[in-house]
């Protein structure tokens, strides 16, 4: 029976082999990854799909930012934050976009754990906590 | 005048009797000398007799009651000046009995004194403690009535002016804002 630790360096090992050239998860590859695991089903497999899965996701939230909108932002202005994010975290994210008209103005951009507003609705709310 | 003759008769008549008597009596006048001794002799016998069998006695009883009495007496000073002396004893106790009396009376007030003073001012301090309580409580509801009410102004205000801005602003508007909003995420980096 494998351990809770080589479990985890070989999920990691797996995650590495789903990811592209630019560090992205890619899903053809962890669909192949899948088929094979499928395949093989090495012992503890059913612990080593929760663990994959754990690795995938995580590793979708670290590249991947979400920006909410209202007031569509145009693709210059995507772009342009697909790249300044990508300086700041000095790995390849990808943006995905959303409408959230509750924002009224502005763009709420979030990566993983970190959010970045810059919204009506967020200006209205300091005022509030100011006043 | 006839009772004065009959009286002087009479007084004649005696006269005449007494006369007489005088004349025996001096006839029988005289010491009898072995009567006289032997009355003596029975005078003394007699003295003697009572001296050891009645004045004796009686002169001891005497001494005895006399005795008695002195002592009597003597016994009766000593009462006195021992009831004296207790008399003294006791209104000294008394007047000793009546100062400590006194002095515990004094102490007694004193303390009562003091320990009424000592209540009241704890009853003082409470009370004063009572009416800064509530007046901070007053204060504290007051301030946090104050508080409530700034929010929920500042909530319908926030509300208010984001239904207006919901309204009002425009799709170009709005996509100004986004642009904006992107500088100043560059600006941040």
């Amino acid at each position: 029976m494998l351990s809770i630790k080589k479990i985890s360096t070989f999920t990691q090992q797996l995650l590495k082999h789903s990811l592209d050239s630019k560090g992205l998860v890619s899903p053809k590859l962890v669909q192949v990854t899948l088929q094979t695991l499928r395949l093989k089903k090495p012992a503890n497999h059913l612990a080593i799909l929760k663990s994959y899965k754990l690795q995938v996701l995580r590793k979708l939230q670290d590249t991947t930012a979400l920006v909410e909108y209202s007031g569509c932002p145009s693709e210059d202005q995507i772009s342009a934050i697909q790249k300044l994010l990508s300086k700041k975290y000095n790995r390849h994210i990808q943006v995905k976009t959303k409408e959230n008209p509750s924002l009224l103005a502005g763009i709420r951009v979030s990566v993983a754990d970190d959010v970045y507003e810059s919204s009506a609705n967020g200006r209205l709310g300091i005022l509030a906590k100011t006043v | 005048m006839d009772c004065l003759l009959i009286f002087a008769a009479t007084v004649a008549e005696n006269q005449q009797e007494t006369g007489n008597v005088a004349l025996d009596l001096a006839r029988q006048f005289g010491v009898n000398w072995p009567s006289f001794i032997a009355q003596v002799v029975n005078f003394s016998l007699l003295t003697l007799v009572l001296y050891h069998f009645a004045f004796k006695p009686v002169l001891t009883t005497l001494n005895q009651r006399q005795q008695k009495i002195a002592e009597g007496l003597q016994y009766a000073e000593e009462m006195k000046q021992k009831l004296s002396e207790a008399e003294k004893g006791k209104a000294e106790t008394l007047k000793k009995a009546s100062l400590e009396a006194q002095k515990l009376l004094n102490d007694a007030n004193e303390k009562a004194k003091a320990l009424l003073d000592k209540n009241t001012q704890e009853a003082s301090a409470k009370v004063e403690g009572i009416l800064q309580k509530a007046t901070d409580e007053t204060e504290r509801e007051r301030q946090k009535m104050i508080k409530e009410v700034q929010v929920e102004i500042s909530r319908l205000v926030v509300e208010t002016t984001a239904k207006v801005l919901a309204k009002k602003l425009s799709e170009k508007d709005r996509q100004d804002f986004s642009s904006q909003a992107t500088e100043e995420l560059k600006a941040l980096n």
